[in-house]
C-alpha cells in the first residue's frame, strides 16, 4: 500500500474543532480534530507512524490508534483528500 | 523569613531553607495576575524531615525527593492555571534571541538546556528550558530554574555563579539560576508572539545543519508531550497546527552547544 499523502493544493481552513478542506469540485469536507491531525500527518510517512502519533496525542491504545487512523484515511481517500 | 517567588499565576512562599530556595529560585517576575498562593516549608519528623505543601505534610528522604515533591506541586498548579486560562503546555525551552522569540524543542536529553546556556553566553535572553505555554500564537515560558544534565563533562559557557545546586542523580543535574545565566538581576516573563520554532536533533555531522521542517514533523515533535497536560486533545491539535503554521519551523542538527547556538542565531 502506498503511504498516505495529502493531495497538494487543496484549500484548508481551520475551525474551532477541526478543519474544512475544499476539493476541486467545490465540495467542502469537515474534518474533526482527530481527522485534522491524521490529514496533517499524511505527508508520505507510513500508516504506523501516523497511528502511533494519533494514539499518543489522543491517549489511545495502539490498536485503537491504528483502527481510527485507517478508518480516517479510508474516508479521506474516498473524498479525494489523500492519495 | 519567607522567600516569595513568582510562578506566573502562582505565588510561592518558601521557608528560607537554602535547599528549597536553591531548587525553586527562578529570579523572575511576570506580567500575569496572581490567582493562587502556595506555601512550601520543610518540617522535622521523628525519623527525618517532611515537606509541607499548604499544610499537607509528606515525609522526604534527601534533596532529590524534596525537589521532586516541591517542584511537582508548583508545576502541577501552574499547569492547571495555564489550562484553565486556555494555554497549551509544550515541552520546550524559550529564549529571546537577537530580537526574536524562539521556541527550542527536542526529546529529553538531546541538549536543549546546554544549547540554551550557550545562547545566553552569546547574548540571548533565556526564558526557560522545560515548558512553554502557547495560546493564539503567543508564548511564555514556565519560569523555573534551568535543569542541565552535564554528564560530568561540565557545561560550555556556564558561569559557576549560575549554579544554585546539583542534584546527585546517576547523571547529575545542575540547577541553574536563569537570571544569573542571563547576567541580569531579575528576569521578566511576559507573553509575546513566537517568531521561530527549532526542533533540535542529535547529529554525527561536523557542522550543525538547518533543515526546514514539515508541519507533520513539527506536530510529532511538539504535540505528544503536551497531551498529559491538556484536557482537550482537539484544542491541543488545533493550537499546535496553528502554532507551526504561524512561525517558521526548522530542524537543527546539533554539534557542540556553542556551534549549535551560532547556527540557530544564523537562521534567517
Amino acid at each position: 500500500m502506498i503511504n498516505p499523502t495529502r493531495v497538494d493544493g487543496l484549500p484548508t481552513r481551520r475551525v474551532s474543532d477541526g478543519e474544512i478542506v475544499t476539493t476541486p469540485d467545490g465540495t467542502t469536507h469537515y474534518l474533526n480534530g482527530m481527522a485534522a491531525l491524521i490529514y496533517e500527518l499524511a505527508d508520505g510517512r507510513g500508516v504506523e507512524s501516523i497511528a502511533a502519533s494519533v494514539a499518543t496525542i489522543f491517549d489511545l491504545d495502539e490498536q485503537e490508534g491504528v483502527r481510527l487512523t485507517m478508518a480516517g484515511l479510508d474516508e479521506m481517500r474516498a473524498k479525494g483528500l489523500v492519495g | 523569613m519567607a522567600v516569595i517567588l513568582d510562578y506566573l499565576w502562582l505565588e510561592v512562599e518558601l521557608d528560607d531553607d537554602p535547599r528549597l530556595v536553591s531548587l525553586l529560585q527562578n529570579s523572575s517576575t511576570s506580567s500575569l495576575p496572581v490567582r493562587e498562593r502556595l506555601r512550601i516549608t520543610v518540617g522535622k519528623a521523628p525519623d527525618g524531615e517532611t515537606v509541607d505543601i499548604d499544610g499537607d505534610s509528606q515525609p522526604v528522604s534527601g534533596t532529590i525527593q524534596l525537589s521532586e515533591i516541591a517542584y511537582g506541586a508548583v508545576h502541577d498548579r501552574v499547569a492547571r492555571w495555564a489550562r484553565d486560562e486556555g494555554w497549551i503546555r509544550i515541552h520546550a525551552g524559550l529564549a529571546d534571541v537577537d530580537g526574536r522569540r524562539v521556541m527550542i524543542a527536542g526529546p529529553s536529553g538531546v541538549g536543549k538546556t546546554t544549547t540554551i546556556v550557550a545562547l545566553a553566553d552569546q547574548g540571548a535572553t533565556v526564558l526557560g528550558d522545560e515548558a512553554v505555554l502557547v495560546r493564539n500564537g503567543q508564548a511564555i515560558a514556565l519560569p523555573r530554574p534551568l535543569h542541565a544534565k552535564h554528564g560530568g563533562r561540565g557545561i560550555e559557557g556556564l558561569r559557576p555563579a549560575a549554579v544554585l545546586t546539583t542534584l546527585a542523580y546517576d547523571d547529575p543535574i545542575a540547577i541553574l539560576d536563569p537570571a544569573a545565566i542571563n547576567r541580569i538581576p531579575q528576569l521578566e516573563h511576559r507573553p509575546a508572539p513566537l517568531d521561530l520554532i527549532v526542533l533540535l536533533e542529535r547529529s554525527d555531522g561536523e557542522r550543525p545543519r538547518v533543515i526546514p521542517a514539515s508541519t507533520a514533523e513539527a506536530i510529532i515533535a511538539l504535540a505528544p508531550d503536551a497531551g498529559p497536560f491538556t484536557s482537550d486533545r482537539v484544542e491541543l491539535v488545533r493550537t499546535v497546527i496553528d502554532l507551526v503554521e504561524s512561525a517558521p519551523v526548522v530542524r537543527l542538527l546539533m554539534t557542540t552547544p556553542a556551534e549549535t547556538a551560532r547556527a540557530l542565531r544564523a537562521i534567517p
